[in-house]
């Protein structure tokens, strides 16, 4: 039986820990012995996921001597948030580490780490850019997943094997079995749009209200919801916005999950728009998919990689305009609007599937153990190269790496 | 045609993992092939496995000959567009034996990491041969089990069978074979303090290592059975053993968990000798039948007494029993002509 130790944030907060919930519950179901441990800087026993195969503990409990020997692999989950991912920097110096990188641009994570991290650890001294911070990261692993192809060759730094899996997401049994009906199908005139998670200019909130407020029919028909958490000045502003522009906006703060799930239950349409497009993939968009609600997306990152049959795609800049002529067609056209939610629901079930996530990752696990064990012999083989003076292009290099090709499941990228 | 046979060795041991390549030149060279023999080092410890395995891929056989036979492992990692593989056992210690104390790696992440890196290789270059034979169904099992590879069974021949006779048969039983612990020679030894009957049990091998020689005399003379074992310990001459094993009462050979019959069942088969063995040997109950060409007993002193005081007691039923087994390498199609016939097909 493999083990596992699986770094994550491991509070109930934490979207990256409930998706490490569903993963390594189906790992621990396959057989594997799996160690949860939390990834915080400041571990806290309490309110944390509940982990079906493991009882997180603090990172800092462990032995760094005792992992190497014990574990079969590290899987480190990064994001873009310091204070939630700050282990990462200890666990990435194992043997055998994946990285998951919930980000593509990691820029909070290495401001974060050179304020607050420890000043001896110099990993990410040099990595300035949100990108290369996560290059920088990617190279230190022995393998990496990324959520989606757009951001793959930014992991591409990393020597070892590179997975493109899409995220795992599910919604709890009781929510996918107790689905109520759309308002539409009610026969209410009310159509409702909303937004779901952290209220930021990103969410492109203002950019919506713009877009109702641009037409006499969206004004007329939409109201838009904001839930999740906003700062005082974010809804003050965008509050202000929707007055000024006669939009019909209801700013509903955080709420339980429940409450959640019964708000997009009800919701006719969501808005994932982002600009930037940061995230490697969208666990808000994933879930709004598997409530089977028609999503108006921007035509970037993940988002540009979903059916074009499942999603209604804003182009990249994001436009009001052109979220207003989204709107105004996904609300012309009710049956199809409801067919892109059955569409995205069936797509979003099929692919984000936990038991889909797990397969290929352990595929990869196997794959990264398997090239990691070649390691000495790379190393040594690539000094015995610098030694006899051997130029990187001659003829004798190209022979032994082709015969390492052969020897191994290890795949020549560049000749060093 | 011309044949490279490869094989992998380990210095200074001699054994039958030797006998079926030095054996497959020779018979080929009747059947008019140029042969080429090659015996290539191999240290499977972990350390080092994977820089040998890597040496093993740098060699291209193409050029040389128009057939590359892969014996020993890791020899089918040798590099030839008309490979055949006669697969004689996997590196056990990663395998079948990885859960035991006899595993070769220690358990550890990396060692299991090592372990699964071996078996995965061992499956790519395998898959690359355009047949692959085993030498027993012990053997195809675990290429199955292992490496999902579905193998045909080839088992090897001795090479001059026909100077086996069936001599009038004296009292002995006697075991031919390497002196190892995994041999159980000492079971042997520990059988004789139970004998009722003037069997007499002759051991002849080359031992692998002295404390065991050691072992094997002391235990000898702690039960008092000097006078009905004698060991010739050293390597025997192949007219010797033809006189041993051609006159001797039956055989025995009761190795532990063995990957085939073993050379030895199949000589004394030739001599029309039945060959006593247990039921933890693996690949010989792939040979022998109880009561019918020989006599499978428990893994115990005792049951082996028994059995050889059978062989004694019955000697009409040991005959025939001897002539079964004679009849049961033709039964088999233990012959060079099938397996020139396979191998070169």
């Amino acid at each position: 039986m493999l083990k596992i130790l699986w770094l994550t944030p491991a509070h109930q907060q934490s979207a990256i820990g409930k998706f490490s919930k569903l993963v390594t519950d189906v790992l621990h179901m396959r057989g594997f012995n799996i160690q949860v441990c939390g990834a915080e800087d400041e571990f806290d026993a309490q309110n944390l996921h509940e982990f079906g195969g493991s009882k997180p503990r603090s990172f800092s409990d462990l032995s760094s001597m005792m992992i190497d020997d014990e574990f079969d692999t590290v899987v480190i989950n990064f994001g873009d948030h310091y204070p939630n991912h700050a282990k990462g920097l200890q666990a990435i110096r194992h043997k055998r580490v994946i990285g998951i990188f919930h980000d593509y641009d990691m820029v909070n994570y290495g401001n974060g780490a050179r304020a607050f991290g420890d000043k001896s650890n110099v990993i990410l001294q040099d990595a300035i850019e949100g990108a290369q911070v996560t290059s920088t990261l990617a190279s230190l692993c022995d393998g990496v997943v990324a959520h989606s192809n757009f951001y793959a060759s930014t992991l591409a730094t990393c020597d070892g094997p590179l997975s493109v899996i899409p995220l795992a997401w599910k919604l709890p049994d009781d929510v996918r079995n107790g689905h109520q009906k759309r308002n539409a199908e009610n026969g209410a005139d009310e159509v409702i749009l909303t937004t779901i998670g952290n209220i930021n200019p990103n969410k492109c909130a203002d950019r919506v209200i713009e877009a109702i407020g641009s037409d006499d029919k969206l004004r007329n028909t939409l109201r838009y919801q904001l839930i999740g958490s906003i700062s005082p000045e974010e809804k003050t502003r965008l509050s202000g916005l929707a007055t000024d522009l006669g939009v019909n906006l209801s700013i509903e703060g955080s709420v339980e999950q429940e409450v959640l799930h019964q708000k997009l239950a009800t919701t006719d349409i969501v808005s994932c728009l982002r600009n930037p497009v940061l995230e490697g993939a969208s666990a808000s968009a994933i879930e709004t998919m598997l409530h089977g609600c028609p999503v108006l997306v921007s035509d970037a990152g993940f988002y540009a990689e979903l059916p074009d049959n499942c999603v209604y795609k804003v182009p990249a800049d994001t436009k009001p305009e052109a979220i207003a002529e989204a709107l105004l067609n996904a609300l012309s056209q009710e049956k199809e609007r409801r067919q892109v939610g059955e569409c995205a629901r069936d797509y979003a079930e099929k692919v984000f599937a936990p038991e889909n996530y797990a397969e290929q990752l352990i595929e990869l696990i196997n794959n990264v153990r398997m090239t990691s064990s070649y390691n000495s012999l790379i190393e040594e083989t690539a000094q015995k190269i610098a030694y006899y003076g051997i130029e990187k292009n001659s003829g004798s290099v190209a022979t032994i790496l082709k015969a390492l090709e052969q020897t191994a499941p290890v795949v020549q990228r560049e000749a060093e | 045609m011309k044949v490279i046979v490869a094989s992998s060795f380990v210095p200074f041991v001699n054994g039958g993992g030797r006998f079926i390549v030095e054996w497959l030149e020779e018979k080929l060279e009747e059947h008019g092939h140029t042969v080429e023999k090659i015996y290539l080092p191999f240290n499977e410890r972990p350390e080092v496995l994977h820089k040998n395995l890597m040496a093993y891929r740098m060699m291209d056989m193409t050029a040389s000959a128009d057939r590359l036979i892969a014996i020993r492992p890791p020899a089918h990692s040798l590099i030839h567009p008309n490979k055949v593989v006669w697969f004689i056992h996997h590196l056990r210690g990663y395998y079948d034996l990885a859960s035991t104390k006899y595993a070769s790696f220690p358990n550890t992440a990396d060692g299991r990491a090592i372990r699964d890196a071996l078996r995965h290789h061992d499956t790519a270059t395998l898959n690359e041969a355009r047949a692959i034979f085993t030498n027993s169904s012990v053997v195809r099992e675990r290429l199955s089990r292992y490496n999902k590879i579905d193998a045909d069974v080839l088992y090897p021949p001795l090479l001059y069978p026909e100077k086996y006779y069936c001599g009038e048969g004296n009292n002995a039983i006697v075991t031919v074979c390497r002196v190892e612990p995994h041999k159980r020679q000492h079971l042997l030894v520990e059988a004789m303090q139970y004998v009722k009957t003037p069997v007499t049990l002759r051991i002849f091998g080359k031992a692998g290592s002295e404390a065991y020689e050691k072992e094997l005399t002391a235990l000898a003379q702690k039960l008092g059975v000097t006078d009905k074992v004698t060991f010739t310990l050293g390597w025997i001459e192949e007219e010797d053993k033809i006189e041993e094993v051609s006159n001797c009462l039956a055989s025995v050979y009761a190795p532990m968990d063995e990957d085939s019959y073993g050379y030895p069942t199949l000589e004394a088969a030739a001599a029309k000798k039945p060959t006593l063995t247990t039921t933890d040997a693996g690949g010989t109950l792939e040979f022998i039948r109880d009561g019918e060409n020989g006599l499978i007993t428990e893994p115990s002193a005792k049951s082996i007494a028994e059995g050889f005081d059978r062989f004694y007691n019955e000697r009409e039923k040991t005959r025939k029993m001897g002539e079964a087994a004679y009849d049961t390498v033709h039964e088999l199609n233990i012959t060079w002509d099938h397996v020139m016939e396979r191998l070169l097909a």
